[in-house]
């Protein structure tokens, strides 16, 4: 049933999310063909008008794909079509999982087709061109030196778990927000809230935590040797990331069921 | 002996102060059709959206075949809401397809004759479509369903009375005469002809559930007339 579930979740997705795309690309190939024009007063003030445009459709489009993401969730399952939507015979952790992973994956896609567009723009905007060589200088110098390594793995880890965390407790506060029986949406947005202060609650005592064990091995090393140890950011960064990455599972994984408990158990479809 | 369908056990909902259901206890029986009757505000929809899942009782039970509402309820139950329920973005086509996944016993045939005896175009769009036309599309999906209990909640509530009409022969033409049927409303006399038996409820409680022919024989009256007089403000 979960296979069923995703093919409509994709399905009503990609509809959504299909003007962003198409907007997208218009823009990106309007700004392409203003670009490879010779460039005279004229050109050079609508190319940075293009160049304004761009930007906010690339904003847009990453705040679009947000918003479409939280809404489909909240008319899917607690307007009149979680009517349909909890009458089906799946169980309501299906439910969730198939929005989770579509909304994930339509993310991605879109992230992808951002990269792609400035990918197009790049030979002919000096910015991108630069931001694309100082990354390929960081990409060169993180592959010949072994000590960065982990801490490229850890960053884009959490980046990708918190990318997630992120998406699922959005889902919680939507979850939570609909068991209120008369301000559904501004009891969502307020466990939104408390969910995001929750969250930094939490990072803020471990990110502590491991300072201060950081600061008294590096203490300790200096009383006992007496000498002066180098401090190991890269190695130490990295171990950072690697346990708040660890805290982000947990509690993405306390949302995930937080949130099948409630539409399980607390419907409140008056 | 009978076996029951739908039983419905010291069932109470409270939302906050206001008490919707009080300690309702009643049973339904195979192949029957019910009718669960009361005025607006009874507690009737209440009912019906526990036996559901849509909410959650306060106190009591209720099972379906001898299940606890859940999954396993939901693939037996067709419940037809008192409003659209349907994605109107999807095209009818679409929500035809959309039930057939998800439903082993809907007949995409039984639905797609309907559909066609009601000239209702397959690929329109649900939101081109008026509201009683989304009406009737929404009850046709419910019944295309070979289903062991059907819940139909207001079905002739928002239509003309020819319409009516057609609801009716679609749901007597439609369910298994093993299926049961509840049928919730307060348009009596419009129903009365096709029911086994009614529920009475009045501010979340149940007043009588009873035989129809019975209450026809002893009091001489018609549920219609029976309803008025219970219900009397």
């Amino acid at each position: 049933m979960l296979g069923k579930l995703l093919k409509h979740d994709f399905k009503a997705l990609f509809r959504n999310y299909s003007l962003l795309f198409a907007v997208l690309l218009l823009v990106t190939l309007l700004y392409k063909v203003c670009l490879l024009l010779p460039k005279n007063i004229v050109l050079n003030f609508t190319n940075g008008l293009m160049g304004a445009l761009y930007v906010i459709v690339i904003l847009g489009c990453l705040f679009g794909a947000a918003a479409i993401n939280i809404v489909r969730f909240y008319k899917n399952l607690v307007t009149d079509e979680g009517y349909l939507t909890f009458t089906l015979p799946v169980s309501s952790k299906q439910i969730v999982a198939s929005k989770l992973i579509s909304t994930l994956v339509m993310d991605v896609l879109m992230a992808v087709a951002v990269l792609l567009s400035t990918l197009v723009l790049r030979s002919n905007l000096t910015v991108l061109a630069e931001l694309y060589q100082s990354i390929e200088e960081a990409l060169h110098q993180i592959a010949s030196n072994a000590e960065y390594r982990p801490l490229i793995v850890s960053v884009v880890g959490y980046s990708t778990l918190a990318c997630i965390y992120t998406q699922m407790g959005a889902f919680t506060a939507v979850a939570i927000g609909q068991t209120n029986r008369t301000h559904k949406i501004a009891a969502g947005v307020g466990a939104y809230a408390l969910i995001y202060f929750i969250t930094q609650c939490v990072m803020g005592v471990v990110v502590l935590l491991w300072a201060l064990q950081f600061h008294l091995y590096n203490t300790n090393i200096v009383i006992t040797n007496f000498e002066v140890v180098p401090i190991e950011i890269p190695h130490a960064a990295s171990g950072l990331f690697f346990i708040v990455g660890a805290v982000v599972v947990v509690l993405g994984v306390a949302c995930f069921f937080l949130t099948d408990y409630l539409f399980a158990k607390k419907l409140n479809l008056e | 002996m009978q076996e029951n369908v739908f039983v419905c056990e010291k069932v109470s909902k409270r939302y906050g102060s206001f008490q919707a259901l009080k300690q309702v206890s009643f049973f339904v029986g195979k192949g029957k059709i019910v009718g669960l009757l009361g005025p607006n505000g009874s507690g009737k929809s209440t009912l019906i959206k526990l036996a559901n899942g849509l909410l959650v009782p306060t106190e009591g039970n209720i099972k379906i075949d001898g299940e606890p509402v859940g999954r396993r309820t939901k693939s037996m139950v067709s419940y037809l809401p008192e409003r659209t329920y349907l994605n109107t973005w999807m095209r009818v086509e679409e929500m035809v397809e959309y039930f057939a996944d998800f439903y082993e016993d809907f007949s995409k045939e039984k639905a797609y004759t309907m559909l066609g005896e009601l000239h209702i175009d397959r690929n329109q769009r649900l939101s081109q479509l008026s509201k009683g036309n989304r009406e009737k599309v929404q009850l046709i999906l419910v019944m295309s369903r070979n289903a062991k209990l059907y819940m139909l909640d207001e079905p002739i509530g928002g239509v003309d009375p020819a319409a009516r009409d057609y609801i009716l022969r679609t749901i007597i033409g439609n369910y298994s005469p093993e299926a049961t049927v509840i049928i919730s409303t307060h348009l009596i006399s419009d129903v009365e002809n096709i029911l086994d038996e009614v529920v009475f409820i009045k501010e979340g409680q149940l007043l009588m559930q009873k035989d129809v022919e019975s209450i026809r024989m002893e009091s001489g009256k018609s549920i219609d007339a029976l309803f008025r007089e219970v219900f009397k403000c």
